[in-house]
């Protein structure tokens, strides 16, 4: 690709691009708009103004169990949203606000608008031209921030207008009226904004610079070259004896893990395990498991094939009866929550493909057939003992049941005994 | 399945208000506002011949409610018995509901800043008792009950007693609380208090025939275009997922 | 039992509530409490005088909401919009809320807050010293209510003959007379009439329907719901004539011409019940004779009515004899001859054989009461001051004649009246002639007022008493005899006073213990005095505190009267006196004579008042929820004449009468609905009583522009509708 400055080689190290607290803001912000997206959706139920389908509004519904809450949710949510931008604003107002918002993030200069006419070209396939340099955003990044500072504030006055019935009634049906037109701009930025982050492959250092703070120096040099002649000026300045440029904070382990494509540090996985069930506990009252989850979706299919037998059978009758949905169950979604998170984590680090981890000396297909007997003989074993290690040893184990550990312990003494003599599978 | 209907003897209704009072009364409602309202025609006709009634204005728990669909919080709907309540959880205070009823049944409370209405006093139907406005009448003019059971008052008033509703030629959404009267107190009510079309209020219009077509126009040309982007893209086999 | 409580349950509720005044400043959230079942307490109503049967539902030890007691044999669980307030009564911000003693000038409003046991002290020893300085009978007591009766005793017990409740002179007296004078007894409160089995309904002088008493309006109604014929004479369309078959529109003040046109036409065609008065009454030929003149034609040109209505209507009422309701109106002191109206009424009444008869007038059945041995009263040798049974020979001397001690007091004939002690009225709106109650207050070496409100009064007053409110008291029970079912009705504290407030009862009794009067009050508490009452009655106290009323077997008509019931017409002959031998002996006319009124000036208006539903006297205008349906009263004016004056529909105005007395300024109401000789606002409403911050200064009040009155001489009532009113000419706004 060709560059407006070819003087450089192309480097190779990773510089700053984002503070922590830019980065937690972001994340922050990204999970609240879902949410509100999601639950705002799903509060326009009038045949005047829904614009979701009805049966989405009736699934986000149930889930919060009445509109009641679902509005108090969405309140809730809103509140502790402009809580935090509040904060920010305010302890943050010379670093954050000044600095980053108005130097950084919105002042747009010529360059930034043929920037975004021939990047638009370009993606049509209309043009080769050479982008113009940019700073530390580019300009869409730069209209996009725009907007939002113009639109958030419209959004959280009209939503505190509309959560505590400032005003007239004529105040409040204009709030509701603004509130929606102002989320729509908003939500047709963010879907430019998330496709250049999540889909479009040249913006993808962008989206991981929003996780480490760190952009390859190569792609700032291409991307972001007068940000990155910034940052170089910087540099030489200390050299030649300015004062100590601020040492860039060295990644931590986690966040290098993130970006070195390495599996998460064991410890730094089992407190995030301990948080996803605690989460789970509090969201939906119960803990983790997977054997469950395999036999509602059995259950399902054998209520769809012999229902009779099903639903007369004094085991299978405890997940198949008549009017209630077989797969109506936290564990049927938690396992579809399993994969898609599996296959998101694996695609971020960069490890997808198509494999069969095994030893060394078995081939593929003995190993299919190995972890198939032993799937069933622990699936057995696990409906047995009523849970397997997620469902009994995990959520059990978290609640301090005996059974639990009874089990964990049976686990590891089982394992011990059967490694040694399945060993050769594996070595 | 239960309909329930008022019906409301104008020839036995003197005016009182002791309906509006105990409605006030049992459901707190702000001075100067009111769920059930007692208004005077006024004397109509030449002296000497002149003729008056009042009107016994409440919510007529209408079967095409206009005030339903213009709700955009979903706060005003229609529970199974056919009552039309409000969801105070829900209310948002927009008044989009109060514009659209056309008996002006609806006031936004200034205390709790929510839209309030009658609701044939649910809470006290769930206790087995009849509406305060009816329990108290001085003039015994009230009635309310069930349409589908043909022992109740109400079926004799409105399928015998020629108790009819307050219609005009232009509004008819099917109000079940219904007056009777002998001396064609109805008629005159009907004249004097004809129900107005149903409205909704400028910000409400602007919602549903501008900013909702447009915000959908614009969300859906942003999502084209980012196919048309992405397509553009694999064809020229930019597509590069790993730097 | 749904609606009664057990005793126990009563006392629980009471208790809490005495707990919890406290926290009595919680408001519930609108909506919370509503369906929410509620301890009861059985109570009747003073938010007028009819007392209705009350459930004062109590929450959190508040009055959260009133319901009318369905076991009331009266009311029947009904309640008017007043009803259904009280508790807003109960909790008005503006209450008095401890004993008051005057540190500025009269009518200054400067008060030093004082205790209970330094107000009492004060009190008797003021009363002791008038006593010895003046006499007894210097000190008089301006009544009114069910407690009045306490204030009564201790006042005769302190040797004074000298109380007088404005229910008598400025309200029903005459017609009390007139039917006396007629049948031997009144007509009695509540009024006993068949309203639901009458085949006709004659109102003249009652506008029933903006005067609401809940049993009368249902038993009205179902009468009209029946197809009685409603005949309505009112000078102006009120609610009763928009459902009247035939509206007279008469030239007020000459009803007792209309009333011997119909007596004329029912003698002249033989329409009378005449087996009734054969039987029955005295001087029927002397009445014939009497009326022979009295045309309809005659009575036409009197009344400005069509003479063919005037025969019509007399005939309607005599096909429906003898279930007519003539309904005797209440407040009927309007021109002066009002005791001589009352007996037109009462004649007619008789002729059409209604009176002890279903569908008409029904009779009183007496209950047997209980009482204390109480020592003899006092005797006066000076006599009453007011009048009553000397310059007005009918009055009644247990009610008095409020006007006569205003006069006494400003005249001290025939002796001094040095102090007044005001008990559950005010006087300033009841009394009309308000210049001169003035006048009469600030001559009163001591001025007493018991009341719930601050009301204008109470500026002038020497020592203010806050009372308790009816849903925090004991009262004397309401015995009812004047019903097709006599009753007994209980007022029982809903919740523990408020703020310092006492009950009457105990204010009287603590009064007579330290004017040494214990005597009259025989009794610990009110369970002992309500237990000594109901002693004869074979009921017990606890049923009658859980059910709040009972009802007794009545003989209400001439059919059913046995000799416990005593003379039929307890009259001095024993019979309807059609010619009053009484009225002949004291030098008046025997039969009632027409005496035509003064007719307003061109640009003039005769001033008329009335009552609004929602309001009772000047007693309710504060009432937050009450004031929230009717904050300010209107002047109903003619539209043509309103138009001739050029006033738009709500152009405030000041009506100001011949004394050149002014009214506050007021919203005017042009309508159709009123002749163009009168104008017509409701009373209550103009109170000038900083104290009560929804009341004060809203809408105009009739009182200062009834600056003349008629007195009639033969009862002392006061004839208020002899007043002429013009919109005062500069003030348009």
């Amino acid at each position: 690709m060709s560059s407006a400055v070819q003087m450089h080689s192309t480097p190779t190290g990773m510089i700053k691009k984002h503070h922590v607290a830019i980065i937690l803001l972001h994340w922050f912000n990204a999970i609240t708009w879902l949410l509100e997206l999601t639950t705002g959706a799903a509060l326009i139920q009038s045949e005047h103004f829904r614009f979701a389908p009805l049966w989405f509004v009736t699934m986000i519904t149930e889930v919060f169990g009445s509109r009641a809450n679902l509005l108090r949710f969405h309140i809730a949510a809103g509140l502790t949203w402009i809580t935090v931008f509040a904060v920010y604003g305010i302890f943050g107002w010379q670093t954050y606000f000044h600095q980053e918002v108005l130097e950084r993030e919105v002042a747009l200069d010529r360059d930034d608008f043929n920037w975004l006419r021939i990047r638009l070209l370009r993606i049509l396939g209309r043009s080769n031209e050479p982008l113009p340099p940019q700073g530390i955003y580019n300009a869409g990044q730069k209209m996009f921030a725009v907007m939002v500072y113009i639109m958030f504030p419209i959004i959280m006055v009209t939503g505190l207008i509309m959560a505590f019935h400032w005003g007239s009634m004529t105040v409040v049906g204009w709030a509701v009226v603004i509130h929606f037109a102002t989320v729509a701009v908003v939500v047709s930025g963010l879907m430019v904004h998330v496709y250049m982050g999540a889909v479009f492959p040249e913006e993808k250092p962008a989206f991981f610079s929003m996780i480490t703070g760190m952009v390859p120096e190569e792609f700032a040099y291409k991307h972001h070259h007068k940000w990155w002649k910034e940052v170089k000026m910087l540099e030489e300045l200390h050299a030649a004896g300015q004062p100590e440029p601020r040492p860039a904070p060295a990644p931590s382990r986690l966040l290098t893990a993130l970006r070195m494509k390495e599996y998460w540090p064991g410890y730094w996985a089992g407190l995030g395990l301990g948080l996803t069930l605690l989460a789970t506990f509090l969201i939906v009252g119960q803990g983790l498991g997977a054997s469950g989850g395999f036999t509602r979706y059995l259950a399902f299919i054998l209520s769809l094939v012999a229902p009779g037998y099903a639903s007369a059978h004094p085991y299978w009758s405890n997940y198949v009866q008549p009017g209630q949905p077989v797969l109506m169950d936290f564990l049927v979604f938690e396992l579809i929550g399993v994969a898609l998170g599996g296959l998101l984590s694996g695609w971020l680090a960069g490890r997808l493909k198509w494999t069969t981890d095994k030893g060394p000396r078995i081939s593929p297909k003995t190993r299919w057939m190995l972890a198939f007997l032993g799937g069933a003989i622990s699936g057995v074993g696990a409906r047995m003992a009523r849970g397997c290690t997620s469902g009994l040893a995990l959520s059990g184990g978290s609640v301090l049941s005996a059974g639990a550990f009874v089990f964990m312990l049976a686990v590891f003494a089982a394992g011990f005994v059967g490694a040694f003599f399945l060993r050769r599978i594996w070595l | 399945m239960a309909r329930y209907a008022m019906v409301t003897d104008l020839t036995r209704c003197v005016g009182c208000q002791a309906c509006t009072a105990a409605c006030n009364a049992e459901w707190d409602v702000p001075p100067g506002q009111a769920r059930t309202r007692v208004l005077p025609t006024g004397a109509v006709g030449k002296f000497p011949h002149l003729r008056s009634a009042f009107y016994v204005a409440q919510c007529n728990h209408c079967d095409d409610a206009p005030c339903l669909s213009p709700c955009p919080s979903g706060a005003t709907f229609r529970a199974e018995n056919g009552i039309v309540k409000i969801d105070r959880n829900l209310c948002i205070g927009c008044g989009f509901c109060v514009q659209a009823c056309p008996y002006e049944a609806r006031y936004l409370n200034p205390a709790t800043k929510k839209v309030d209405k009658c609701d044939f006093c649910s809470a006290r139907l769930e206790r087995g008792r009849q509406p305060a406005c009816v329990t108290t009448c001085t003039g015994h003019a009230k009635y309310f009950g069930d349409l589908e059971d043909p022992g109740s008052d109400v079926y004799r008033l409105v399928y015998s007693g020629g108790a009819q509703r307050i219609e005009s030629d232009d509004v008819k959404v099917g109000p079940n609380v219904y007056y009777a009267g002998r001396r064609g107190e109805p008629e005159l009510v009907a004249q004097m208090f004809p129900p107005r079309q149903p409205q909704l209020p400028s910000s409400g219009q602007w919602w549903s025939k501008v900013v909702k077509p447009l915000a959908l126009a614009m969300v859906g040309a942003t999502f084209a275009g980012q196919a048309i982007a992405f397509f553009t893209q694999l064809r020229k086999g930019e597509g590069q997922f790993d730097e | 039992m749904p609606q009664g409580i057990s005793r126990r349950n009563w006392f629980r509720a009471t208790s809490a509530a005495a707990a919890t005044t406290a926290a009595a400043t919680a408001t519930t959230t609108p909506g919370q409490r509503a369906g929410q079942p509620a301890l009861q307490v059985a109570t009747n109503c003073e938010m007028c005088f009819w007392r209705c049967g009350a459930l004062a539902q109590i929450q959190n030890g508040r009055v959260a909401r009133i319901e009318g007691n369905p076991q009331h044999p009266l009311t029947q669980g009904r309640l008017c919009a007043r009803g259904n307030a009280g508790h807003q009564t109960l909790y008005d911000p503006d209450r008095l809320k401890r004993p008051q003693l005057r540190t500025g000038a009269r009518g200054e409003g400067r008060f030093q807050e004082i205790s209970w046991e330094q107000a009492l002290d004060w009190f008797a020893a003021r009363l002791s010293d008038l006593k010895s300085k003046y006499g007894p009978e210097s000190v008089a007591i301006l009544p009114h209510g069910v407690s009045s009766g306490f204030f009564s005793t201790l006042m005769k017990a302190y040797g004074t003959p000298n109380s007088a409740e404005p229910a008598f002179a400025q309200c029903r007296g005459p017609r009390e007379v007139g039917y006396a004078l007629t049948f031997g007894r009144g007509v009695g409160s509540p009024e006993p009439l068949d309203l639901a089995n009458a085949k006709a309904v004659v109102l003249i002088g009652s506008h029933l329907g903006e005067n609401v008493f809940t049993s009368q309006i249902t038993q009205f109604a179902d009468g009209l719901s029946k197809g009685a014929q409603l005949i309505v004479v009112d000078p102006r369309f009120s609610t009763a004539a928009s459902k009247a078959t035939q509206w007279l529109p008469i030239r007020p003040g000459t009803d007792i011409a209309l009333l011997l046109a119909w007596m004329n036409v029912i003698l002249a065609e033989g329409l009378e019940d005449k087996d009734y008065l054969a039987k029955h009454a005295h001087g029927l030929d002397e009445l014939r004779a009497h009326v022979k003149p009295f045309t309809p034609e005659w009575a036409s040109a009197e009344t400005e009515l069509p003479a063919a209505q005037i025969r019509d209507t007399a005939r309607m009422m005599a096909a429906a004899k003898p279930a007519v309701v003539l309904h005797p109106g209440r407040h009927v002191t309007w021109y002066g001859d009002d005791t001589q109206r009352a007996r037109a009424m009462a004649i007619l009444t008789a002729l059409l054989g209604a009176w002890g008869r279903s569908g008409g007038v029904l009779l009183p059945t007496a209950l047997k009461r209980g009482s204390f041995k109480l020592p003899p009263f006092p005797e006066s040798k000076r006599g009453r001051a007011d009048g009553a049974g000397t310059t007005y020979p009918l009055a009644s001397e247990e009610q008095g004649v409020t006007n006569g001690i205003v006069e006494a007091t400003l005249t001290a004939q025939p002796y001094p009246i040095k102090s007044w002690i005001v008990y559950g009225q005010n006087v300033l709106e009841s009394i009309p002639q308000r210049e001169r109650t003035l006048a009469a207050i600030k001559l009163l070496d001591l001025f007493v007022v018991v009341d719930i409100l601050p009301v204008e009064q109470t500026l002038y007053a020497d020592l203010i008493l806050p009372e308790a409110t009816y849903l925090e008291r004991y009262d004397a029970p309401h015995i009812v005899e004047s019903a097709a079912r006599p009753f007994i009705s209980l007022r029982q504290p809903a919740v523990a006073p408020l703020h310092d407030s006492r009950p009457g009862w105990w204010i009287a009794k603590q009064m007579a213990a330290r004017l040494g009067l214990d005597a009259w009050f025989p009794w610990k508490n009110p369970d002992e005095h309500l237990s000594k009452l109901i002693e004869p009655m074979g009921i017990s106290l606890s049923e009658l505190k859980a059910r709040g009323a009972m009802a007794f077997e009545g003989r209400p008509t001439i059919e059913q009267r046995t000799e416990a019931d005593g003379p039929l017409f307890p009259t001095e002959s024993g019979k309807i006196e059609l010619s009053s031998k009484t009225l002949k002996e004291l030098g008046h006319d025997p039969i009632p004579i027409y005496h035509p009124p003064a007719d307003p000036p061109p640009g003039w208006f005769r001033l008329l008042y009335g009552r609004a539903p929602v309001h009772s006297f000047a007693r309710t205008e504060n009432n937050a929820l009450l004031n929230g349906l009717m904050s300010e009263n209107t002047v109903w004016m003619n539209d043509h004449a309103a138009r001739d004056l050029g006033l738009a529909p709500g152009a405030r105005i000041v009506l100001q009468n011949s004394d050149g007395s002014e009214s506050l300024p007021v919203a005017v109401q042009p309508t159709a609905a009123i002749r163009k000789d009168c104008v017509y606002m409701a009373h209550g409403f103009g109170q000038q009583a900083p104290g009560l911050h929804k009341a004060n200064a809203r809408g105009a009040s009739d009182t200062p522009l009834i600056s003349r009155v008629k007195i009639d001489p033969l009862m002392g009532g006061t004839g208020m509708r002899v007043n002429f009113v013009r919109v005062k000419p500069e003030v348009h706004t």
